[in-house]
């Protein structure tokens, strides 16, 4: 697969067909080369998923909504919970081949988040439930987000915690997993 | 075995390297950031391959290289399947498939192949078997956060485990697909205007390529959508593509929708139908 070297298009490979001098110029020459151009995927964790901080006397839900209905995604409307603190979704962006769609997939099941101090049998107050995973393309097909035509595109990625109010202060950890898949 | 020869890999890892070193334009990342090229491969043969995955964040990460299962649905995206609900053409094809490392540590800017082929069983049926390799950033250890809270509130801190998956296909003997666009037409979606359409598949192979929606007499297509795939798990896949006022004002009179191979592949007709829409 021999193409005729694009100068400039970003996220490109380029193999080793032609010499190291010929790669010495890839910056500014103009001239044809030839190598072999694999698209290539790029993917950027631009934002983190932030609830802030919350002060909790009561059970209720917080909203991170991703599809940019509320400032900062965020609603905190239960008066059992007060926020405060910057709040944000997560934000990724994806390079690759242009006008393409591809899949995204979120968590399907609950995520427990842990106190340091969580065990077994303190799970009720060590332990907080993020589920109701969004992405901001969150079509009716389920997510999946389409490059531009520069192969661009970028995508959010909200949830939601539910809390009894006996939660106990401190910082409650937990991992999701997000999946672009290329078909 | 034909995997690359040794100076080709050094000699690849230093370009990709200034490439990511010298581009300005790489925005501030985190880590786990990560390139993967090429996004598709297809094994026939005992030839085997490779791909590439660079570290673009700007810390050593530690990447894991796995085989997941997927299916596509009929419209077209993808679902994870779980190992132990594999059929028997996803269980040969996890079984078939060799490749190393598993696991790369790499610094900023790095890039490191990773080699793979499949070894098909003699016995095995003509037939088109795919997994998709993932590539996931694993997160560092946390730092311990124990430190009494002064105050009574509640704070989260949320790791986001991110990666990307790219299908890995094995033609064994002799596989063929014919594809067929039916039913175009411009339908109301939740955001405005979308062409809609199916596009049905017979045969044991996928199919995959661009679709484009050209206007004689206009030069360049009005809709185009590329890497569209149609894998043998569906008969018929439906396409909903977004359009834009100005699309959807230029999709009038007669139209013609294609659906060929990709440029690269030689662009090779699949399916085409001329059409007037609403």
């Amino acid at each position: 697969m021999n193409k005729t070297l694009r100068l400039g298009a970003a996220g490109i490979a380029m193999f080793a067909a032609l010499g190291m001098s010929s790669v010495a110029h890839a910056d500014t020459a103009s001239a044809d080369a030839t190598a072999e151009v694999l698209d290539s995927l790029v993917l950027n964790n631009v934002a983190a998923l932030d609830f802030g901080t919350m002060v909790i006397s009561g059970g209720g839900v917080v909203t991170l909504a991703a599809d940019g209905t509320a400032a900062g995604g965020l609603t905190c409307t239960d008066t059992d919970i007060v926020c405060s603190g910057t709040t944000s979704v997560a934000g990724f962006t994806v390079e690759g081949t242009n006008n393409k769609a591809v899949t995204i997939v979120l968590p399907t099941t609950a995520i427990e988040l842990r106190h340091p101090d969580y065990t077994a049998a303190t799970a009720t107050e060590h332990a907080i439930v993020l589920d109701t995973f969004t992405a901001s393309d969150n079509g009716a097909g389920g997510p999946e987000v389409t490059l531009d035509g520069a192969g661009d595109a970028s995508f959010e990625v909200g949830g939601t915690i539910t809390v009894d109010g006996t939660e106990a202060p401190g910082v409650f950890q937990g991992d999701f997993e997000v999946t672009v898949e290329y078909s | 075995m034909a995997f690359r020869g040794k100076s080709k890999l050094k000699y690849l890892g230093w370009a990709l390297a200034a490439f990511a070193g010298s581009g300005a334009s790489i925005p501030a990342s985190a880590q786990g950031d990560l390139l993967v090229a090429p996004t598709r491969v297809i094994l026939d043969g005992s030839r085997g391959t490779e791909v590439i995955l660079s570290n673009i964040g700007s810390e050593e990460a530690t990447y894991r290289i796995g085989l997941e299962l997927r299916r596509m649905l009929e419209n077209g995206r993808l679902v994870p399947i779980e190992r132990t609900e594999a059929n028997a053409v996803e269980e040969a094809a996890l079984g078939m498939i060799r490749y190393a490392p598993r696991r790369i540590t790499l610094p900023p800017g790095q890039p490191q192949a990773v080699r793979l082929a499949a070894r098909p069983g003699a016995d095995l049926p003509d037939g088109e078997y795919r997994v998709h390799m993932s590539f996931k950033a694993i997160p560092k250890a946390r730092e311990v956060s124990s430190q009494p809270q002064t105050d009574q509130s509640v704070s989260i801190q949320l790791i986001p485990i991110y990666g990307v998956t790219i299908p890995i296909i094995v033609r064994h003997g002799r596989v063929e697909a014919q594809v067929a666009i039916t039913q175009p037409s411009i339908v109301q979606g939740e955001d405005g205007p979308e062409l809609a359409m199916s596009i049905s598949r017979a045969g044991d192979s996928s199919a995959y390529g661009e679709l484009r929606v050209t206007k004689a007499g206009v030069a360049d297509p009005i809709v185009q959508l590329t890497g569209l795939a149609i894998y043998p798990e569906i008969e018929a896949r439906t396409v909903r593509v977004r359009l834009t006022p100005e699309q959807a004002s230029a999709l009038n009179g007669q139209l013609r929708i294609e659906y060929r191979e990709m440029p690269e592949a030689g662009g090779g007709l699949l399916a085409a139908v001329d059409t007037v829409l609403n």
